[in-house]
């Protein structure tokens, strides 16, 4: 490998990839990042369901930020009501956890159905309706999480402990690592993911709501129902939402902190466009932009040996900061160029964003 | 680090101690008085460690010690003897917290801006050099209460202001301003910025716009509101305005009427980003801030969004709506303070007027209020255009 890092110019392209190589295989990168995703991917499944029916949602970060509450204090309660209670050997689960993520995906479909009769029956303007949400979960959270300083906590889900063999093959070791050492709601991800992938483009449901997000008008002439549709898939999308809002108290942290979801509700709707309203486009948008923040991170705890770790070291002796904030961009910078490039133009279902109004029925 | 009410920030070289216990004005809880002295071990033996700066989040340095706390540490014991003990160990242990800083290898610098009052004088007279801000006010609030300064004002006040401005002090407890405390000496220098003094940048210095009124009523509001009446006739008194508005309600025909929405959008947006930039210039150079935190302006961008939903995108109703919002936001430590209500609260209020504002069709229904019944297709929304991009 030496005779390769020794080229000019061209040496260094080698050593770059010889350092993502070895981060993804030989470090926690992979699984660090799937993890990390997890969040983003799961707001961006809310989104996608959202807005393939035709319905904007830029209220995701207020769903996960009311259900990650929701769920946490529901978890703390029944923690307190049952101290005894064992967690089981299958990833932790105890009473408290389980009644705390079913709360918050009950919160996480409770905004949603506020933003469905927003902006399906009140026909309100869409983007209004997310910012309220927005808005409104923020306050209330960081207003109740003051009033009420909920003590102690329910914990966390454990990750899933693969075998070694498995982890330790060759090669393929670090894809069953990054995929098996993770807590239940991240690798339900997964399943969610290419569920909703097929269904959304190989079922009927998934017909019709593509339809009805396209051409509501046509949808309806030939039977289907536009508002019942819409209602349905933006409430379930709440699921996904609520989903998100339970790992950021119960598998991820221990505790909820006032505005804990820090954008990643806006994070999730750039990795939608990102994947051009598909579910593993947008789960490919969140990964990548999880590993270019946990790669920053990366190179600046662990920065990589050679010439290339030599001229990294320099650029951050002379210039600390503009080094270190510059790692902390680079998920954006990154995202601004591949959608700019790579992605090419990505064009939003024709209906979002408009309500339907039944011909003659205003 | 996992400390409840205090924070240590580290920026190279520079070891920031922050009070960090802002809806209390960073009254000094048990927790602080402790974790203070460990932070401060800490800081002593980092050598990458060479000044420490103590300041205050939010709007004060601190207003001494808390009153819950000093409610708490009466004087209980088996016998007068035995109590006056108890209360001798308890003023031992608080006098470590003002010592620490007296006793750091490193210079400790005290950065005051707002109250300084009590306890606060302990710490800030056990600091090396101190520098206040142009709002700041010091006193040896003890008195008032009937107490003595015994964590360390007393002894050291002299050696920094003399006796006989100590004895003024003491006796009087009264409170004296940023001028005064300069004159005799109790700061070295007074900013002509108000609020957190430090962590200013050299670039920025001492290039603050200059306050007409009040303690925050800059020059940028006056730059602000000169905005609404050039906005309002770029909008809709110009042939630029004109594209522009024709550009947002139907593309496809402005496209036919010869216009380029492509290179409007652009424009349009170019011009977003210099009254985004100039907001973000008034904030830096406003004396409240003065200075470059790492994350700033978030919050008020998405305020900035909120105000223009709530003026209905003019710009005449945006001054409304700003004045509204801020009023809210300036009004809400006050409401905090006076009244104990959690300043959160206000987001919640702001949240529920753009909701009202959304159901408008709802709230006229229930008030049978009429109006002109609008067809669906001239509903006009501001979520009408999103991400269909041009239809070039």
């Amino acid at each position: 490998m030496d005779f390769l890092y020794q080229i000019p110019v061209l040496g260094f392209v080698f050593q770059i990839v010889g350092y993502l190589i070895d981060a993804v295989v030989n470090t926690n990168l992979a699984p660090q990042t799937l993890a990390l995703a997890t969040p983003i991917a799961l707001g961006a499944m809310c989104g996608v369901m959202n807005e393939r029916s035709g319905v904007v949602n830029i209220g995701i970060e207020g769903m996960m930020l009311t259900a990650a509450f929701v769920g946490f204090m529901a978890a703390v309660i029944v923690d307190d009501a049952m101290p005894d209670a064992q967690p089981s050997a299958f990833f932790g689960f105890t009473p408290a956890l389980l009644v705390g993520v079913l709360a918050a995906i009950g919160a996480g479909m409770l905004v949603s159905a506020l933003h469905a009769w927003m902006s399906i029956s009140v026909r309100a303007d869409q983007i209004i309706s997310g910012t309220v949400i927005n808005i409104i979960a923020l306050g209330l959270t960081s207003y109740l999480n003051r009033t009420i300083q909920p003590s102690g906590s329910a914990g966390t889900f454990d990750s899933f402990d693969p075998p070694e063999a498995l982890v330790d093959l060759p090669i393929v070791g670090w894809i069953f690592n990054m995929f098996l050492s993770q807590g239940p709601i991240t690798m339900s991800v997964i399943v969610i993911v290419i569920i909703l992938q097929v269904l959304l483009f190989r079922s009927r449901w998934g017909l019709r709501t593509r339809a009805v997000g396209e051409h509501p008008r046509a949808a309806d002439t030939v039977g289907v129902n536009v508002f019942a549709l819409r209602y349905r898939n933006v409430i379930l999308g709440g699921i996904f939402a609520g989903l998100a809002g339970a790992w950021l108290t119960l598998e991820f942290n221990a505790s909820f902190q006032n505005g804990m979801t820090a954008n990643r509700g806006f994070i999730a709707l750039a990795a939608v466009i990102f994947g051009r309203w598909t579910p593993i486009g947008a789960f490919g948008g969140a990964l990548l932009f999880m590993f270019s923040e946990a790669l920053g991170v990366a190179i600046r705890s662990n920065p990589p040996p050679g010439d290339l770790g030599v001229w990294l070291s320099g650029i951050q002796a002379s210039y600390p900061s503009i080094y270190n904030n510059s790692f902390s961009a680079l998920p954006y910078i990154l995202t601004i160029i591949v959608l700019a490039g790579v992605v090419g133009r990505s064009i939003a279902p024709a209906a979002v964003g408009q309500p339907y109004v039944k011909e003659g029925a205003h | 680090m996992g400390y409840q009410h205090i924070e240590v920030e580290l920026r190279d070289h520079l070891a920031l101690l922050w009070l960090n216990r802002p809806e209390k004005l960073n009254a000094l809880s048990a927790d602080m008085w402790d974790d203070i002295p460990t932070a401060m071990g800490i800081l002593d033996a980092d050598d990458g460690v060479r000044t420490v700066v103590v300041a205050g989040r939010g709007p004060a340095f601190t207003v001494g010690i808390d009153i819950a706390l000093l409610a708490g540490i009466q004087p209980e014991g088996e016998s007068q003897a035995a109590a006056n003990l108890a209360l001798y160990h308890t003023i031992r242990r608080l006098q470590r917290t003002a010592t620490c800083l007296a006793e750091s290898p490193k210079p400790v610098i005290a950065a005051i801006h707002g109250h300084c009052l009590g306890a606060g004088m302990d710490l800030a007279t056990a600091c090396d050099i101190r520098l206040a801000a142009r709002d700041a006010t010091f006193s040896i609030r003890e008195t008032r209460m009937g107490l003595v300064a015994d964590v360390g004002t007393l002894q050291r006040l002299p050696a920094i202001v003399g006796p006989g401005h100590t004895a003024e002090l003491a006796f009087t407890g009264s409170d004296i301003d940023a001028d005064r405390a300069l004159r005799i000496g109790l700061v070295n220098d007074v900013f002509k910025i108000t609020g957190p003094t430090f962590a200013r940048t050299a670039d920025v210095g001492n290039a603050v716009l200059p306050v007409l009124f009040g303690r925050d009523g800059n020059v940028g509001i006056l730059i602000a509101f000169a905005m609404v009446p050039i906005a309002y006739f770029l909008i809709y008194r110009t042939t630029l305005g004109f594209e522009i508005r024709t550009v947002g309600a139907n593309p496809s025909a402005a496209r036919y009427a010869g216009m380029s929405p492509r290179r409007l959008i652009i424009l349009t947006l170019s011009m977003c980003g210099l009254f985004a930039g100039l907001a973000g210039a008034i904030i830096i150079l406003g004396p409240s801030l003065g200075y470059y935190p790492a994350v700033f302006g978030t919050t008020i961008g998405f305020a900035g969004i909120t105000v223009a939903l709530l003026g209905r995108s003019h710009p005449v109703g945006i001054a409304f709506a700003a004045l509204l919002l801020g009023g809210m936001n300036a009004g809400a430590p006050a409401m905090q303070i006076v009244a104990d209500i959690q300043r959160e609260i206000i987001d919640v209020i702001q949240g529920l007027i753009l909701l009202f504002l959304a159901m408008e069709v709802v709230i006229r229904r229930v008030l049978r209020v009429r109006a002109e019944s609008i067809a669906p297709e001239e509903l006009q929304t501001v979520s009408a255009s999103y991400g269909q991009g041009s239809t070039t």
